[in-house]
């Protein structure tokens, strides 16, 4: 196939996947308190992690087209780690939402809720290794990316503490995290069209 | 210019930089209470925000003016920088799900400016 066909059809792949994600999490935000217990609750609470299905078969199908053999096997393992970290992530993140709130308050009821935080050192501890089994340029762009999200997400922190100061309300710090992802993805999204 | 002189200036401009934020800021929150709400009081909130963006040219300008080395060298530090203050505020979000208090997002720059600083002083130690 021609390669901009190529790029092009992992774009959409991407970008359709992603909007399809932040559809189905939105919906689940929306209506997750007002509906009863039943399937269709459970199908909406599922259905931002089965979003990510097509966006992990996009990024999979563009891995198995890459011609070097060393290239495909690291991408590959990186992918298997980061999979079954986040999987890991997202039970452990249930069992403690459900097990959690219901306990008497005390050290034990901060530990199970706070749990989630070792499963999510795995994530980062997959992208280390991945970067590790980079080559340098590679791994200069990589830095690159976190290095200007690092700079929009300080950016950012700053134009709110100010916004807070003027009355805004406080937000959760998992924003922080929501905003510097969101940041590094537009940036990797953006240079990748870029250096077409 | 060589390095050491690039470096001075650095340091001389971040500084002045900081000062001026920090003297633009104090007067901004002593202003504010003594003022109506409206458009004026909020351009008085916001103006610390001009001495900041001199600061983020002054770290700019260096990012440019220093050798391949030292440009990856600092782009190291802003990666490991990122990675940790993410981690940081990830865990802390679950602290808040047990009734730890919200923090201000003023909380997060001293805590990004410790980490740089702190893996800037690793990283010479362990160049020695």
């Amino acid at each position: 196939m021609h390669e901009r066909k190529i790029w092009d059809r992992y774009l959409v792949g991407i970008l359709g996947s992603l909007c399809l994600f932040t559809l189905a999490l939105a919906t689940f935000i929306k209506m997750d308190r007002h509906m009863p217990e039943g399937i269709v609750r459970t199908m909406i609470l599922v259905s931002p992690l089965a979003a990510l299905v097509p966006f992990l078969w996009a990024v999979v199908r563009q891995v198995r087209r890459d011609e070097v053999m060393h290239q495909r096997k690291i991408w590959f393992r990186y992918l298997a780690e980061m999979s079954a970290a986040f999987l890991l992530y997202a039970v452990v993140l249930t069992i403690s939402l459900e097990v959690g709130p219901p306990m008497p308050k005390g050290i034990l009821k901060t530990l199970v809720l706070v749990s989630p935080t070792l499963p999510f050192l795995l994530i980062v501890w997959a992208v280390v290794r991945q970067s590790r089994r980079m080559d340098e340029y590679l791994r200069l762009i990589l830095l690159e990316s976190i290095a200007m999200a690092f700079g929009i997400t300080a950016g950012w922190v700053v134009t709110y503490g100010f916004m807070e100061n003027a009355g805004y309300p406080r937000l959760s710090m998992f924003n922080v995290w929501m905003v510097m992802m969101s940041a590094w993805a537009v940036i990797a999204i953006v240079r990748t069209i870029a250096s077409r | 210019m060589n390095k050491d002189k690039i470096t001075v200036h650095y340091r001389g401009e971040l500084l002045g930089s900081l000062l001026l934020f920090f003297l633009v800021q104090f007067s901004s929150m002593g202003l504010e209470r003594a003022m109506r709400e409206g458009f004026e009081r909020t351009l008085v909130l916001f103006s610390p925000i001009v001495p900041f963006l001199l600061m983020v040219v002054v770290v700019a300008r260096y990012f440019w003016r220093v050798d391949e080395y030292l440009r990856l060298k600092i782009l190291e530090n802003w990666g490991m920088t990122a990675a940790i203050t993410g981690v940081l505020t990830f865990i802390y979000s679950y602290f808040e799900s047990v009734g730890f208090p919200r923090l201000s997002m003023c909380t997060i720059m001293p805590v990004m400016g410790t980490v740089s600083a702190l893996l800037f002083v690793v990283g010479r130690i362990a160049g020695r």
